[in-house]
């Protein structure tokens, strides 16, 4: 009875383990500042990781929250401006465009502010001048936002959203720096060589996509409206 | 090289210094290479706003309720856990009602019990009838009876019932390699009655299962 008890008791220590680490991703993984910028360069498995902890950091956040409620973002507002500006900062560091620019919480509270700023000019009618004023007084240009006409949207349909899901897949991983053989193992492809070929092809079907599809859209760089 | 491959490796950071210097000089003269170039970032933007769009679903995703997702995975968890332990305790108990000393005992004291009930009340056999009475109540020293009573018997068939019934004393002691010895040499025995017994309660005594439960 004794090797029973004990027996049962080590079952439930096994799947109390589980749960706490199915729960808790990064819980032995804790990233300092430096490591989340070079695991979002990195790219592949470890920047999602990077961003999960920046977006789910509660401190980070609430510093986001309290600076731009003075300037009447609430909460649905703020979490589609947050979540925003996480993927402005991941393309920034991937892209380089993010370099020393004092600390990284920093960057991202000017550019929580900056597309604040951007979405209040957007819909100008609604809001108070004196804030748009107080938020532009505030407004750095150390954040990189190219932006794009509407004919984008048009070419995304008649380019990248008639590739097939493989092909679509392939690139974002290949973009966001995933190792060939990363891709190889995720998509099931059986050789290095095939891999290359496969990303080969699909940015060369998309190239011509886009020269078939006749449109230019113009690039706008932040400010610009 | 086309100049998908050229702007390629240009792009990729993959040209010499020379090579390098060559392309800018062609690209500033040849509008195709311009135009084709423009298509190559185009398509990296392109790629960016997947990027963008698939990163906005998980960070949405993340914005969920954890409470759910935990629950829903320790629903999982904890069906499997019981299920594990609900065959486990099953395999238990058949496991202890089958194959422990004292289910043995049971099982093979009950059968001759009834033998020796209907013996006559003579002093040898008398005597063995209430050994074994003793046995069943759980009487000390059983063993050292039953043991006394064979060396001074002189009847082989009252013998050989006390040599079973001293078997059974040993494993009601949980003494199995007592058990086990006595058994065998009631096997080896020719015409002994309680053979065929021995042979049965050896081989549950040796069944690997009994050492999950013992």
């Amino acid at each position: 009875m004794k090797l029973f008890k004990l027996y049962a008791e080590k079952v439930i220590l096994i799947f109390e383990k589980i749960v706490i680490f199915r729960s808790n991703p990064v819980i032995n993984s804790f990233m300092v500042e430096t490591e989340i910028i070079s695991a979002i360069r990195a790219g592949g498995r470890i920047r999602d990781q990077a961003l999960e902890q920046i977006y789910t950091n509660a401190k980070v956040k609430n510093r986001a929250k309290a600076i731009l409620v003075k300037y009447n973002c609430f909460d649905t507002d703020f979490n589609d401006i947050y979540q925003d500006a996480i993927i402005l900062l991941d393309k920034n560091v991937r892209n380089g465009q993010f370099e020393s620019r004092g600390s990284l919480e920093a960057y991202l509270m000017s550019t929580c502010k900056l597309l604040w700023y951007n979405e209040l000019r957007r819909k100008k009618k609604f809001v108070d001048e004196e804030i748009l004023k107080n938020l532009e007084n505030t407004v750095t240009n150390e954040v990189d936002q190219t932006q794009y006409d509407e004919d984008l949207l048009k070419l995304l349909d008649l380019t990248l959203k008639k590739l097939d899901e493989r092909c679509r897949k392939v690139l974002e991983m290949w973009k966001l720096s995933y190792s060939m053989s990363e891709i190889m193992e995720t998509l099931g492809i059986t050789s290095l060589g095939m891999t290359r070929k496969l990303k080969f092809t699909c940015l060369n079907k998309l190239t011509d996509l886009i020269k078939c599809s006749g449109i230019k859209p113009i690039k706008k760089r932040h400010g610009q409206f | 090289m086309d100049n998908f491959e050229k702007i390629e490796s240009y792009l990729m950071d993959e040209l010499s210094k020379e090579d390098r210097v060559k392309f800018e000089q062609e690209l500033k003269l040849d509008l195709q290479l311009q135009s084709d170039l423009e298509d190559h970032l185009l398509a990296r933007d392109l790629i960016e706003i997947d990027i963008a769009t698939n990163l906005k679903a998980k960070l949405q995703g993340l914005d969920q309720p954890k409470n759910t997702k935990v629950r829903k995975f320790n629903f999982k968890v904890w069906t499997i856990a019981a299920s594990l332990l609900i065959c486990i305790s099953s395999a238990w108990i058949y496991l202890d009602k089958n194959y422990s000393n004292e289910a043995l005992f049971d099982k093979n004291f009950l059968i001759i019990e009834n033998q020796v009930r209907g013996s006559q009340p003579s002093s040898p056999e008398e005597k063995l009838n209430l050994l074994i009475k003793d046995l069943e109540n759980g009487q000390v020293n059983s063993v050292g009876a039953f043991q006394k009573f064979i060396d001074e018997n002189e009847d082989v068939d009252n013998e050989q019932k006390a040599s079973w019934y001293l078997a059974l004393a040993y494993l009601k002691e949980n003494n199995i390699g007592k058990t086990k010895e006595v058994l065998q040499n009631i096997i080896s025995e020719k015409n002994n009655p309680f053979s065929n017994k021995a042979s049965i309660l050896l081989n549950d005594l040796n069944n690997v299962w009994r050492n999950v439960i013992n």
